[in-house]
């Protein structure tokens, strides 16, 4: 018992660490425009939360970004990647065209972005999209290729005659986690593309507009630090709450096999 | 008599990338009903490939099998299949496995009847288990109790015990017996011990290998439950045996 309340701080320490030294480094080099003090990104939190009010609308409009392209890529990446995954031949004719797409870097895609959507939170939604898309698509049709064979033709013999049922009874509950991690990775990928898909100035706020545009990269690199540990730690919430709500409810049947 | 399941002249010829490969020849064979037939050969005689023909997830190349006077062409919850692998839904409870054909052919009462199977099987203590917490053997009388829950003509079993200790097995042996008696079904088992096959069939089928034919049906014909020492089951055990060595050699002298 003890030991494992060892453990689960054990973060604790590392991280006191990592400030302090910060702290004290920062103080010997004693230059803000190189690196500014721990304490300096602190107050800039209050500054541009409490008395200029970025911090909220910022994050509430980087988040709609993100919305917009998580939920467009779950849902066009999840039945194409059934799709890949449970006929091969769809998987033949697809995966090329889906192995040029995926090495291309969302940022290249903005010129398109603003081509098609104008300057629009489409526009942002896009290229977040694109970060999410990939895992997704990835890791659902591995899921469905991965299903035994065996518990296929079980359900054959049990009554699921066409692929449908099939697919709605074996395949897609199999390959549910497998989903869920695309899901997750795709998350932090595209998480990674809102500044990216901001600093082209889809939107009057948002975390990424505002390091961008509005910030002085070299007056205020506390701020413009401040903000990149926001980003950090939003994402943090959001990959810890996601396997909260999935890993702890969803999956209670995989414990056997992962742990 | 009494025929439930009728081969004729099966064939089965597989293509591979080596050319053709001659699993079953000219398999001809009555099943009748409420009997309990076993399937021998050494691995590679094409005693899977039949069940799964029976089970129609696979087509016979020429022949025909016949079940009720009807010829088989898909798989169907008419013909019960338990195969080797554990083959739960691993994301599905023991209850709601069981409960799966039911809720596939739409059975209204599939809770009761689940439960009842899981009677059967003595597994209801169990029913809200995943798989993964339960062993080897009773994963597998999950999987009977599955099978049995939608009520087939027939249970095709593909060395079901395989890969179990040997306790275990015994225990299941007697188990399968019980149940058979109980619900009075047509069994087809197969399996790769000589024993299992001498203390639960009424017929042994001994098959040969390169290609798969029938080389000798064995009956039984001893009243149930047997001593697996009885000398009669000595006699025949050791008829098989030299069968089978016959056949080991064919493999191993090409």
């Amino acid at each position: 018992m003890k030991m494992r309340v060892k453990k689960r701080w054990l973060w604790l320490p590392s991280l006191a660490i990592a400030i302090l030294s910060w702290e004290l480094i920062a103080f010997v080099i004693d230059e803000p425009g190189i690196l500014p003090r721990f304490s300096m990104v602190m107050f800039s939190f209050y500054e541009l939360g409490v008395v200029k009010g970025y911090i909220i609308p910022d994050t509430l409009m980087s988040l709609y970004h993100f919305g917009i392209g998580l939920g467009a890529a779950f849902c066009v990446a999840v039945p194409l990647g059934i799709a890949m995954g449970w006929f091969e031949n769809v998987f033949r004719a697809i995966d090329p065209i889906i192995e040029i797409l995926r090495p291309i870097p969302p940022l290249a895609w903005i010129p398109l972005a603003i081509a098609w959507f104008k300057l629009s939170s489409i526009a942002a939604g896009f290229i977040i999209f694109l970060g999410i898309f990939f895992p997704i698509l990835i890791d659902t049709y591995t899921g469905f290729r991965d299903v035994p064979k065996v518990l296929v033709e079980t359900s054959k013999v049990l009554g699921c005659a066409e692929s449908k049922k099939q697919i709605r009874y074996v395949a897609f509950p199999y390959a549910l986690p497998s989903i869920a991690t695309g899901t997750r990775v795709g998350m932090g990928v595209g998480w990674m593309c809102v500044v990216a898909a901001e600093m082209f100035g889809v939107s009057k706020s948002g975390l990424g507009y505002r390091l961008f545009s509005e910030f002085n990269y070299w007056n205020q690199l506390d701020y413009i630090i401040a903000y990149m540990l926001l980003l950090g730690f939003i994402s943090l919430c959001l990959d810890r709450l996601f396997r909260y709500i999935v890993d702890e409810r969803l999956f209670r049947w995989k414990k056997g096999i992962v742990k | 008599m009494n025929q439930k399941l009728v081969l004729s002249c099966v064939t089965k010829i597989f293509n591979s990338e080596d050319g053709e490969m001659k699993s079953l020849e000219e398999i001809s064979l009555n099943i009748n009903q409420n009997e309990f037939l076993c399937i021998i050969g050494p691995s590679g005689c094409g005693k899977t490939t039949l069940l799964r023909l029976i089970a129609g997830l696979d087509f016979p190349s020429s022949g025909k099998i016949i079940l009720d006077g009807e010829e088989i062409r898909s798989p169907s919850p008419e013909r019960g299949m338990i195969f080797q692998d554990f083959s739960l839904f691993p994301w599905r409870t023991v209850l709601r496995n069981v409960e799966f054909g039911l809720e596939i052919l739409g059975i209204e009462r599939k809770r009761e009847v689940a439960e009842e199977y899981l009677n059967l099987v003595g597994l209801n203590r169990f029913k809200n288990r995943y798989p993964y917490e339960l062993s080897g053997g009773m994963k597998q009388r999950v999987a009977i109790a599955r099978a049995l829950a939608v009520n087939p003509a027939i249970l095709l079993m593909d060395e079901p015990f395989g890969s179990l200790d040997a306790q275990t097995r015994n225990m299941l042996q007697d188990e399968i017996l019980r149940i058979w008696g109980k619900t009075k079904k047509t069994v087809v088992f197969v399996t790769h011990s000589v024993d299992e096959a001498l203390y639960l069939a009424d017929r042994v089928v001994v098959m040969s290998i390169n290609p798969g034919r029938i080389k000798k049906i064995i009956d039984v014909n001893m009243e149930r439950p047997r001593e697996r020492t009885d000398l009669k089951i000595t006699e025949k055990r050791n008829e098989i045996l030299d069968i089978l060595s016959v056949e080991l050699k064919k493999m191993t002298d090409r």
